[in-house]
This record gives C-alpha cells, structure tokens and sequence, in this order.
C-alpha cells in the first residue's frame, strides 16, 4: 500500500512538471511560474480535505526517522527546482536578447559590441568581473 | 372328568418327584463348617439354631472349657472341652465342636453343623455316549466300553486311577471329593448312555452398599447398609464381617452371620462414628467379609466405602426478594432483599467465628457499614443473622454466596455457604443520560459537537424531557438542545447539537438534567456528566496543547470526531502557508539572476 501511494504521488508530481516544462518551453515562462504556483494551491482551496492529507501524506524517514520526507517536501523541492529552471531560462533568453540587441548596435561600433561569440562575450564578462572586483 | 383331574395330578407329583430325586445326588448329608470362633467368658456364637456359650475356662491343671450348648434359646448340655484329646464334642449328631486352642481368656473352636447341603453342581451336562465313546477332560476320561443286561459298562480314568462299573439309569458313582458322574439314562435300543459329570460348588462374595447419603453431617452416625451376596453356587457359611474406620468410631466392628444361600444376599448395618473435624473429607470405611464353604475352604472379600463427612462449622444463605410498599420508593427500584445468614457449630467446644456476605456493587445494606460479622459459637449452637438491602438499580441479580472464616488448632478455615442458582428481578427506573464531545480542544471560530445519549435500561417506560444551557463563551449553531418525548425500556436515544467558541477559555460545560416520569408516574432526575473544554485562540501554539484532546464521560461510547492536528489548519491557512512557501523560495532562487541581472543592467547602460 506504501509503495502504491508512492507510485500515485510520483506519477502526480511527473505529470507536474512536464506540464509546467511544456508551458515553459511551448507558452511562456511567465505562464508556467503562474501553473507552477496554480496548480497545487488550486485543489488545496477547493477540496482542502484530500489535498492536505495527500501533502501530508509521509513516505520515508530519514536519518533513523529524524527527518521526515512528505508530499510536502517533495512539492517544496520540485518547487524550488522548477522555479529555479524558469528564472534562469528567463534570465539567460534577457541576456542573450539583451546581447544580439549589442551585437545590433556594435556594426557601428565594434568595441561596444562584447558578444561577438560566445567566447569572447564568456571572456568578456570574466574580465568585467574581474576588474569590478579587483576595483573595489 | 374327575379321572381326569386325578391323572393331572398324578402327572404333576411325577414331576416334583422326579426334580426331587435329580436334585438328590447334589445334595449331601455333611457336616458343615459353620466358622471359626474366639469367645470368652460369657461369649456367645450364634448359630442357626443354636447357640454356643463359654461358660468357664480353667487353666489350673489341665487346660480346659466348660461350654454350654442351647437350641432354641433353651439350655441343652454342657461339655468339658479341651485343646488336645478331648477336643471334639458332637452334639446330638446334629452340631460338632472341635476346639483348636485356648488359653486363660479365649476359646478358639471350629464349629460344624450336620446338614443336607447342596454341594455337587454340574461340570459337563448329559451327554450321550455310545460303545466305544471317551469324553476326556482335564483330569478324568470316561469310556463307554460296553452294554449288557446288567447295565452300562463305564471305564473312568481319574487322576490317573482306573475305575470300571456297570451302572443302570439313575446310578451315580462319587470318585473323589472333586469329582462325580451321574448316569442319567440308559436307552437299551439305540444302545445310548446320557452321562453327566458333577463337581463341586463354590460360594462366590459381592459387596455393595445401599442407603448411603452423598454426605453426612459431622455430629450424625454415618450409617448405611452392606449388602453381601452370594452368586456362587453353594451356600457361604461362617460368615464374619469386621469394619474398620481410622477417621471414626465404629459401632459394630464385627458381625456374623451363619449361611447365605447361593443367589441370596445378608444386609448389614454398618454405623460410624465420625471425627469431629474442621474440613469436609472423604473417610474410607473398610469392610471385611470372611466366609466357609461346607469344607471349610476360606472365602474373602473386602469394600472400602468412601463417606463425605461435612466441616463441623456450616453456613446456609437464604435470600429473599419483597415489594416495596412506598408510593416513590427509595432509588427507583420498587424491590429488597432480606438475607438469612445461618450458622451452626456441631462441634462440642465454643468457636468464633467471622461471617462476610458480599453484596453486588449496586446493593446498599440497611443500617449497615459493611456485611462482615464476628460471631461466638458455643458447642452446638446456631445462629442466624438478618440484614436487609436495597438495590439502588434495576435489573437482574444474583447473590454469591457467604464466607465463614474461624481458626482451630492454629489454622485458618473458610467455608461458603452453597451457590444461590435463583435470579431475582428488581424491577424500577434506571436511566443513565451521557454527555460527550467531538473534541475537549477547539479554537476560536470553530463548530464543536455535543452528544447526548439517553438510555432506559430499567424496565419501565418513562416520559422524559430535557433543555440545554450554551455558555458564555459558545453559541450554539444548529441540532437538537431540547426533548421532550417517550423512552421504551431499553431504549436508547442519541441526540447532538453543534456548537461554535467565541473566546478563549477553559469550562465545563454543564450538565444534562434529564426530568422523567415513568408508567407509575414515580418521578425522577438523571444527571450527566460535565464536560471539560478548552478553548484556544485561532493561533497554535503547540505547548498549549492539552495532553488530552477528547472528554469522554462516565459511559465510554465511541464516537469519530477530527483530531486537532487536523482540525487546525483551513483551506486558506493551507493556501497561505503554501504561497509562503513558494514566494520564499521564489525569493531564494531569484537572488542570483536578479543580482546578474541588474548589474548586467548597470553595467551595458
């Protein structure tokens, strides 16, 4: 029975997160943040009496039963992981925007453009950083 | 017609003659062992018949007896008797004495009586022999060796010793002591010879007693009858039956009886005394039957019957159910019971004793603090002690039965009096009103469920009716906080109502006061139990949690209610903490694109 209820929840949690990474790869990254937040809070405000049992359901203890891993925690960490995944793609798609919109400029003036790959913008940025620490 | 009448009975003395005259050759004319006697001065044997009495016996010169013979109770002859050359007297061919020994206080004799007694009974019935048969047995054969004018020719070879003779019908010849044919009849056309053979008969003992109680009381005789019979084949005679008792005194140790016809039986009185003692036990007392055949060959036989002998202390409880006469009678129940303790010493010393009857919870004694007596016994004495008790419930009862307690000799003894089988019915009103929570720990804002529960268990029906009070610091919300209606005898009736906290607190919320009036119009009240609540604030501080979250009353009845570690979050506490929770972390991992992010800005503007 343990074991079933461990299956269900993985089966839940993967279904999850392949939603939320198809929004974010077909839709939008804004959109998947927003089912990523949606998607657990909805049912616990509508059917609060499965939703908290099925959070609260434990699956394990850890270290000699000091740590116990619930639905809960594995929510947190899928949490933390896929928020981790959107901020950063969203991150990196302004940067590499931010960068071609440069690289647009920098035919005019090819010292103001740093990303000409992604080497010398790599390089580039190192140094930036370099410099900026050593000048403090 | 008369003729008639004349040959039938010819016909009939033919057949008693004959039976007579086959009947005749088992019998013998011998004299028969009577038994052995020990009598002293003044000691009589009683035989059939006669009496033997020692008179004198003198041990100056010669040892020797003077005897006196009666029959019939009337004085016959004396004799001088004694124990060497003069040693046998017969009297009037009829009764035969041989003296064995004697010395300065007892005469040992042999007494002998001259009777016609069934001795031979038959080994082999008639059996038909032709010229040339053998029979062989164990230590005879017969040979039928030839028939002539005279008679049958019969060889018998006995323990291995030829005898030869020619017999007719109804010849019989005796060969030994052990052994005797009778040559039945002899049928001279087909040459045929019915023979049987005879030998002797032996008595055969069996004990068994009647009229024995399953138990005696210790200061009665412990009496009963010995039945001895004889299923032998030849009377008993001499017979001698001494009883032993080591637990008791026995009133007839030795008893005698001179012949017991084979298939008859000789009841004996057997009478003991019994030790008085504190304990009921079981006394062996052993019977010992001693008895001759005509030869004087010893027959023995011996019982042991076991006797219940009760404690010399006894205790008897008597119970018995009365009405009520009060019109509102004292705690509902419209019965009570007088009790009548009973206790008698049959010992013949004083003894106290301590007498403790247990009621039933539910019994309240009259004008008693407890059922516990000390009582002195003197020897022989009974005493009886009456109480009264009141049940303060309805319902079946039975009583357990009463302890004695005394010490003898240093030793503590206890005694119940026998089990009380009878159940007695107390009829009344017994209502019980239960009162419980879903929960004893709630917060504010909170619905909480209270539960009453109304039983009837007397057996009577009753017109109830009850009001619930909410206080101060609850509302109540919706169900059922009055009644007014019928409850059957056995009924049981559940109702509940909700109610909601408005401030913190701790109470007990009061209690159920049920009023009735039962088909007697007897009127009464039932109480519930008050039940303990805790109210806490909307916030949970899980050190104020109380160890026990749930109140159950007097009457345990199990009820589902949610626990407060499940009652405490709500939907919206639950949303909450997980938007929380995902803002934190959203905060957590944002910390480093956001910081690359505005100093990339910074940086390229």
């Amino acid at each position: 029975m343990e074991i079933l209820a461990f299956i269900g929840s993985a089966i839940l949690f993967a279904l999850f997160t392949l939603v939320v990474l198809f929004v974010l790869i077909k839709m939008s990254a804004r959109l998947a943040l927003i089912i990523l937040f949606l998607i657990p809070v909805i049912p616990v405000l509508l059917m609060p009496g499965i939703a908290i049992s099925f959070l609260s359901h434990r699956h394990m203890l850890l270290a000699d039963g000091l740590v116990p891993i619930n639905n809960f925690h594995i929510l947190l960490m899928l949490w933390s992981t896929l928020v981790g995944l959107i901020l950063y793609t969203e991150f990196l798609t302004w940067y590499l925007r931010k960068g071609r919109s440069i690289s647009k400029g920098a035919d005019k003036n090819k010292s103001a453009n740093p990303f000409a790959t992604i080497q010398e913008s790599t390089s580039t940025a190192i140094g930036t950083v370099k410099n900026g620490l050593l000048k403090r | 017609m008369a003729i008639k009448k004349l040959f039938f009975l010819v016909f009939i003395l033919l057949i008693l003659t004959a039976t007579v005259s086959a009947y005749g050759i088992r019998e013998e004319d011998i004299w028969i062992f009577q038994g052995a006697y020990e009598l002293g001065i003044e000691d009589r044997a009683y035989l059939e018949g006669f009496t033997l009495k020692v008179h004198e016996i003198n041990t100056e010169n010669e040892t020797s007896a003077i005897l006196l013979i009666y029959r019939n109770a009337v004085f016959k002859e004396s004799f001088v008797a004694d124990a060497e050359l003069n040693n046998e007297h017969i009297y009037g061919d009829e009764l035969k004495i041989n003296v064995v020994g004697i010395n300065k206080d007892k005469v040992s004799m042999e007494i002998y009586k001259k009777k016609t007694e069934l001795v031979w009974i038959t080994d082999i019935p008639k059996t038909s022999f032709k010229i040339g048969d053998t029979l062989t047995e164990n230590n005879y054969k017969i040979s039928l060796t030839g028939i002539n004018e005279e008679g049958a020719l019969i060889a018998v070879e006995y323990d291995g010793v030829n005898f030869e003779g020619t017999y007719k019908t109804g010849d019989y010849q005796k060969y030994s002591e052990d052994f005797m044919i009778n040559v039945v009849y002899l049928k001279r056309d087909t040459n045929e010879v019915f023979i049987e053979t005879l030998k002797p008969g032996e008595p055969k003992i069996e004990i068994d007693v009647s009229t024995l109680k399953d138990s005696y009381e210790p200061d009665e005789y412990v009496e009963y009858e010995l039945i001895v019979t004889n299923n032998g084949t030849i009377p008993l005679h001499g017979m001698i039956l001494t009883t032993e008792c080591d637990e008791g005194y026995v009133e007839l140790s030795s008893q005698q009886h001179s012949i017991l016809e084979p298939g008859k039986a000789k009841r004996f009185q057997t009478k003991v005394k019994p030790e008085i003692e504190p304990t009921s036990r079981n006394i062996s007392v052993v019977s010992k039957l001693q008895g001759y055949d005509y030869r004087g060959n010893e027959y023995d036989s011996e019982y042991t019957t076991k006797v219940n002998v009760k404690s010399y202390i006894s205790i008897t409880k008597e119970v018995y159910s009365k009405d009520k006469s009060s019109q509102n009678p004292e705690f509902g129940t419209n019965q009570y019971f007088q009790t009548i303790l009973t206790i008698e010493n049959k010992a013949n010393f004083q003894t106290a004793v301590t007498v403790t009857d247990e009621l039933t919870e539910s019994f309240i004694p009259d004008d008693l603090d407890d059922t516990e007596w000390t009582v002195i016994l003197g020897p022989g004495e009974t005493k009886e002690i009456e109480y009264f008790a009141s049940p303060t419930e309805p319902g079946d009862f039975t009583f357990s039965p009463a302890n004695v307690m005394w010490k003898d000799g240093g030793e503590t003894y206890t005694l119940k009096s026998e089990e009380i089988t009878q159940t007695f019915h107390v009829s009344g009103s017994k209502i019980i009103v239960a009162k419980e929570l879903s929960s004893s720990y709630m917060l504010v804002g909170e619905d909480i469920t209270v539960l009453i529960r109304i039983s009837n268990d007397g057996d009577k029906t009753i017109e109830a009716s009850f009001q619930e009070s909410t206080p101060d610091e609850l509302v109540f919300v919706k169900g059922d906080d009055k009644w007014h209606g019928t409850l059957e005898a056995g009924d049981v009736r559940e109702f509940s109502y909700n109610v909601r906290a408005e401030n913190i607190g701790e109470l007990y919320l009061s209690a159920t006061e049920l009023s009735f009036t039962d088909e007697d119009g007897i009127k009464g009240k039932a109480t519930s139990s008050e039940p303990f609540l805790y109210i806490d604030s909307a916030f949970v501080d899980s050190d104020t949690f109380p160890e026990e979250n749930t109140y159950i009353g007097e009457d345990v009845l199990e009820y589902d209610y949610e626990t407060p570690e499940q009652s405490e979050i709500t939907r919206f506490g639950a949303a909450g903490f997980l938007a929380s929770s995902f803002v934190t972390l959203f905060c957590l991992v944002a910390i480093v694109p956001a910081a690359a992010y505005l100093y990339i800005s910074r940086l390229y503007n």
